[in-house]
């Protein structure tokens, strides 16, 4: 009957095709962390192998059957998951994953608005990131398995399947898949830049905003610019594979024969690639960045340090990163020059992060610091930001990169950043904003050892790749073991691989409290942090346009924590004042004491 | 509350309307949508300037290829591709006709100023379509395109496998090569195969007419490359600009813009087809000209 | 059977830790307080767990040093590669006590500073004096490190003029071996392109060319007399390689379609570097370090490096690309 009709529909716009930005950004964080629980089961497998090269696992052969004969990873097949691995966390969970959940749920509700710009967009945003998801996995099933020349995809290896089996339908399914994640990120952005132009409530001028608003709007103008690059190469790449044209190929004998491509250059690949790529990284670290000055300012009870500075920052670091990409290319036969330039905008990029470490310092410093997981992830990230900030001075000086690029040392490297910093900051943003997502509290036990277990894995996972790097051992190998002089090198891969199994275990204890919290958690109370942020001033209950009546004015800037009069005592008797709390006669804003 | 509603930029959503430059969120998207594209193509028309700054010296010159105009015989270099700039510049003329009727709320000078943008921009899709075509079919002549082989250009070895000859007139016993006997001399004769010499070629080789993706009669592949590519690209962005524009018109006459008392849409995919033109002001110089 | 056992086992775990959680929440209902806030003493212990962590994180370090600072490749066996483990040793001078340090102060915040119901947090929200300490240190340090990196990349890169004494030496890469040419007695190499592949001419050398006569090609190993400056020109048959070469701090990708070059000068023999890592059978060895296909990991071949009256001898035993 019409009630039914009406209940089924109901059904599927609430749940499914909701153009609510809260519904849309729970979304966004189950798909993006499945996707990562299968890069992650990933990277263990591959992980067995580099530690145990050449054995048997019969456990291995139950999970991957075909690709897997007799429980032995094939080389090719380790390729496949290595790049497959790095697409999919690059990607589909720091990328849609990180600024997916947090741009949405927290956009709206801390400028103080109804919901994003256009719900119908932001709705198109995930499911095409759904569609795209699926077309990365079916790539896995396809004949001659998924794309295999690493998530970077240098042409001629990608573009050639007879170079590798991946390069066939794999590939092309990879190719389909990325554009449409292209245009679900650029839906997304178009979102987040206009809604936090637009509409901000009264009183929330651009510098009372949160620092993790700040992150996001520059994350998404980062996306708009760069991601339009990589659909650029990707579709020349899909002209070059199915139409027979040499933007990327040229003078190939392969198979046996002399292809007839001609004129192209695999060097025009890497340009435009990594014009995307580096952009990139910032785009996943950037609103992790954001998330931390949040929690570290809430959770110590102290303003952020340096407000303005920790903007600046961002902008730097923003501006800069369009123009080091050649970073990623110093050894591919480009002119030294611009080698030279390459080097001075890296290390210049060096600059901005160091200054938002110092902030981060002392924020903490004379604090009064409330140790949930999410302060404790927040940590984590400056400590892993430091840790993985600090090699990239070797790296980026092109002299030194020399003899570490495309060793374990870069790998090390940039999983410190990414695959720590990033991830951790997103960590922290699920357990701070749990209560906004779920109107649960997840268990702090539980977390904090998911955390421990964490952060020590995960630094000996990563920190041995060093000592791996300066051995020169190349990435990418399916095995140390064709190489006598890197026969010592199995003790660290063994240590490496261990580590990586029981940060696999640990995550478990994560995906438990999560999802027992979401269902069954204690009930949350409205401001459980006791933050400023408007979105702790609505309701914990769910409803579509975030306020009951008006949507609440702003007085003031979000990080009035502790602030104390000229007697010493609380101003408002509080630790906090929230941020629709109205100037007092003799108070200035912004800091000022 | 409905799920479908719709926001009106200019309602109640924003507790306070402080925004960029007083525009509505969706002219600000439309800004914004127009950045990211104006990369695709900049990186499309980045890997053209890669590869024409490589292959300076042997890229085939526009006026050379594009010299048909329709109903007329003879050699018109770039005459029509000329025309069609015109008329797609003359369509965002009439563009701003209408936005600026839009806001004095006059449908009558709207209707007649979108009609006309929406020829211009049909006329230049069809032309585009007629550049292709003739441009695929290539010239009565043809080329040869020459095999594996060396060829000595002024001291230095030039492989020859995939270079285009073209025949210096109707007898086919001089093959012109690309380069030039003063390099970048632009008034220097083109090298060239004659007799023995062009025999023993023409045994390594093949004739190539028009132009396609791997082949191109008329020089460097990667020429071809990019003209379908990079035209092909902005061509789909006209075509979906046309019909965008034509669903705005249909909605004009229908008064949709009257009851809701602004012509905002109209300047928002006025925004977008000022893009699509500027974008080819781009294409054209980089293309055809430089 | 085993699967369905493993799978009734996890679920039972499940349902285990939810009941358990549960009865923790209901427990400290009990009690008055509420499970998920934190308690000053909970607060406290994890701020001395932060310290612990950071003093076990050190320790951690030292003993990855003890263990494994070892392995790391031997004394740089070309000029160039003196400068740059210099450089990366005043690098690791600079950022290594910044790593020790600033984790340290992070970790001892925590712990110096975590929560504590009588103490107030000190509202110090920004000091531009400070902004600029911290910008302008940095900035100086790295502009140092710019500029002594600067300078190496430069010499580094620039080929061999033609006047300086050298050997000049071809590599190909392509799927999965490397064959090396030596330019032979006229010092020029022949052109090739891969094109003219056929047969026996793996690489693609142009038989007509003059030059082409008497180059040397050599597989599965190749000799570098001492000393003696060797420029590289590289090129690749099929797909992306990079020809790396740890022991002589080089690396330079190998690109299809076109060439690219590297040099470097050779500084300690074969025999030398036996002695020195300790170890008979060591070799110089070349790898390919970029993604190229399946059997990337195994795409090699031994280098040696010998007195130049060694080396005179080996080359003269090699056929020349005529014979």
């Amino acid at each position: 009957m019409s009630t039914h009709h009406h209940h089924a529909k109901d059904f599927l716009f609430t749940y499914i095709f909701s153009t609510d930005h809260k519904m849309i950004s729970k979304q966004f964080l189950v798909t993006g962390f499945l996707m990562g629980f299968l890069g992650l089961i990933m990277s263990t497998l591959f992980r067995l192998q580099l530690g145990w090269p050449g054995e048997s696992f019969e456990m291995i052969e139950m999970l991957m059957g075909s690709w897997q004969e007799g429980g032995v990873m094939s080389p090719d097949k380790y390729l496949a998951l290595v790049t497959m691995h790095g697409t999919i966390m690059v990607f589909f969970l720091l990328t849609a994953g990180l600024s997916g959940t947090f741009s949405n749920l927290l956009i709206p509700l801390q400028i103080g608005a109804r919901d994003m710009a256009s719900g119908f967009l932001n709705m198109l945003s995930y499911w095409f990131f759904f569609i795209s998801c699926m077309l990365m996995l079916a790539s896995l099933f396809v004949e001659g398995g998924a794309a295999s020349a690493g998530w970077t995809i240098y042409p001629p290896l990608s573009a050639l399947p007879e170079a590798i089996p991946g390069s066939g339908a794999g590939m092309t399914l990879w190719l389909v898949s990325m554009s449409i994640f292209i245009v679900s990120s650029l839906l997304g952005s178009l979102n987040y830049i206009v809604t936090i132009f637009n509409l901000r409530t009264k009183g929330m001028s651009m510098t009372r905003l949160p620092l993790t608003i700040w992150a996001f709007l520059l994350t998404a103008i980062l996306g708009v610019l760069s991601f339009p690059v990589l659909l650029a190469a990707a579709l020349l790449l899909v002209f070059d594979r199915s139409f027979g044209t040499s933007f990327y190929l040229s003078d190939i004998y392969i198979g046996g024969q002399v292809l007839d491509h001609t004129g192209g250059s695999p060097i025009l690949f890497e340009h435009l690639f990594w014009f995307l790529g580096h952009p990139e990284v910032y785009i996943v670290l950037l609103p992790a960045l954001g998330i931390t000055s949040e929690i570290i300012s809430t959770m110590s009870r102290k303003p952020i340090f340096g407000y303005r500075a920790m903007i600046g920052s961002m902008m730097a670091i923003a501006f800069l990163s369009f123009i080091v990409w050649g970073h990623h290319m110093f050894l591919t036969g480009m002119n030294p020059f611009l080698g030279s330039v390459f080097t001075f905008t890296t290390l210049l990029i060096a600059i901005p992060s160091a200054v938002k470490v110092f902030n981060y310092l002392t924020t903490l410093w004379k604090g009064n610091i409330v140790f949930t997981p999410a302060t404790m992830f927040s940590v984590g990230l400056v400590s892993t930001f430091i840790s993985g900030g600090v090699t990239g001075l070797i790296l980026g000086n092109s002299a030194l990169d020399i003899n570490v690029h495309d060793t374990y040392f870069v790998v090390g490297h940039f999983h410190i950043v990414m695959g720590l910093s990033a991830i951790f900051g997103m960590f922290a943003g699920v357990y701070h904003w749990f209560p906004k997502l779920f109107g649960r509290m997840m268990n702090n036990k539980l977390g904090n050892i998911h955390f421990w277990i964490t952060i020590v894995c995960a630094y000996g996972v990563f920190f041995p790749m060093h000592f791996l790097g300066f051995a020169g051992v190349p990435r990418r190998y399916y095995t140390n073991s064709e190489f006598p002089m890197f026969n010592e090198m199995i003790d660290i891969n063994v240590f490496i691989s261990i580590c990586a199994i029981i940060a696999l275990v640990g995550q478990l204890v994560f995906f438990f409290n999560f999802v027992y919290s979401a269902f069954r958690g204690p009930r949350a109370p409205q401001n459980p942090w006791k933050g400023n942020t408007l979105e702790w001033t609505a309701p914990v209950e769910h409803f579509h346009g975030n306020w009951y009546g008006e949507i609440p004015a702003v007085y003031r800037w979000p990080y009035d924590y502790s602030k104390v009069n000229a007697a010493g005592e609380y101003v408002y008797g509080e630790d906090y004042i929230p941020q629709t709390t109205p100037l007092g006669d003799d108070e200035k804003d912004g800091g000022e004491h | 509350m409905s799920h479908t509603e719709v926001v009106d930029s200019k309602t109640a959503w924003a507790g306070d309307n402080n925004s960029p430059f007083g525009a509505g969120y969706g002219k600000l998207m439309m800004w914004f949508f127009l950045m990211s594209d104006a990369l695709s193509f900049t990186g499309f028309l980045a890997a053209y300037g890669f590869y024409r700054h490589e292959y300076t010296a042997i890229w085939p010159t526009a006026e050379n290829v594009f010299t048909h105009f329709p109903f007329v015989h003879g050699h018109q270099p770039l005459l029509y591709v000329a025309l069609m700039t015109f008329i797609l510049i003359m369509s965002s003329v009439t563009m701003v006709l209408a936005v600026e009727a839009g806001q004095r709320m006059d449908k009558k000078q709207v209707i007649v100023w979108m009609f006309w943008t929406i020829i211009g921009g049909l006329i230049f899709v069809g032309s585009q379509a007629w550049e292709w075509y003739h441009f695929i079919h290539g010239t009565e002549l043809g080329a040869f395109e020459l095999g594996i082989g060396t060829f000595d250009v002024n001291g230095t070895i030039e492989q020859t496998q995939g270079i285009i000859g073209r025949w210096a007139d109707e007898s086919k016993e001089v093959l012109l090569l690309p380069w030039r006997e003063v390099a970048g001399d632009l008034t220097s004769p083109y090298m060239q195969l004659t007799g023995q010499a062009l025999t023993d070629a023409m045994a390594n080789g093949q004739a190539i007419h028009g132009a396609n993706l791997t082949h191109n009669e008329y020089g460097h592949p990667l020429f071809a490359d990019f003209f379908f590519f990079i035209t092909g690209f902005h061509g789909t962005h006209v075509f979906s600009g046309v019909v965008l524009n034509f669903i705005i018109f249909v909605n004009v006459i229908m008064g949709t813009y009257e009851k809701r008392g602004h012509y905002e849409m109209v300047e928002k995919v006025g925004l977008y087809w000022h893009f699509v033109d500027l974008v080819w002001v781009f294409v054209f110089t980089f293309f055809y000209l430089v | 059977m085993m699967t369905i056992i493993v799978a009734v086992a996890v679920i039972l775990v499940i349902i285990a830790g939810s009941q358990l959680l549960k009865i923790a929440e209901l427990r400290a209902q009990s009690k008055g307080e509420l499970i998920y806030e934190v308690s000053e003493k909970e607060a406290k212990f994890q701020g001395i767990l932060m310290l612990v962590f950071f003093i076990s994180f050190m320790a951690f370090f030292a003993w990855q040093m003890c263990s494994w600072y070892g392995l790391r490749l031997p004394v740089s066996a070309s000029v160039h590669g003196v400068d740059t483990d210099w450089l990366t040793g005043l690098t690791y001078i600079i950022i290594t006590p910044t790593f020790i340090l600033t984790n340290g102060i992070l970790f001892f915040f925590c712990y110096k500073y975590s929560y504590s119901s009588t103490r107030k947090a000190t509202f110090f929200s920004h000091s531009n004096k400070l902004e600029a300490a911290w910008t302008t240190a940095p900035a100086l340090v790295l502009t140092v490190l710019i500029l002594y990196g600067l300078s190496s990349w430069n010499a580094i890169m620039t080929p061999i003029p033609d006047e300086t004494d050298h050997i000049t030496i071809e590599l190909t890469g392509q799927q999965f071996t490397w064959t090396a040419r030596y330019a032979g007695e006229d010092k020029k190499l022949g052109r090739s392109h891969v094109t003219l592949i056929e047969g026996v001419n793996a690489t693609g050398v142009d038989a007509d060319d003059e030059n082409a006569k008497d180059d040397k090609i050599v597989k599965g190993e190749f000799h570098l007399p001492i000393g003696m400056p060797v420029q590289f020109v590289f090129r690749s048959l099929d797909v992306l390689h990079s020809a790396y070469f740890p022991h002589f701090r080089s690396q330079m990708n190998c690109v299809p379609g076109i060439t690219t070059q590297f040099n470097f000068i050779p500084t300690i023999t074969t025999e030398e570097m036996r002695k020195i890592t300790n170890n008979e059978k060591f070799n110089y060895v070349l790898l390919c370090n970029k993604i190229c296909g399946a059997a990337h990991y195994n795409m090699q071949m031994d280098i040696v490096v010998e007195s130049q009256e060694d080396y005179d001898k080996w080359l003269a035993e090699q056929k020349t690309f005529v014979e």
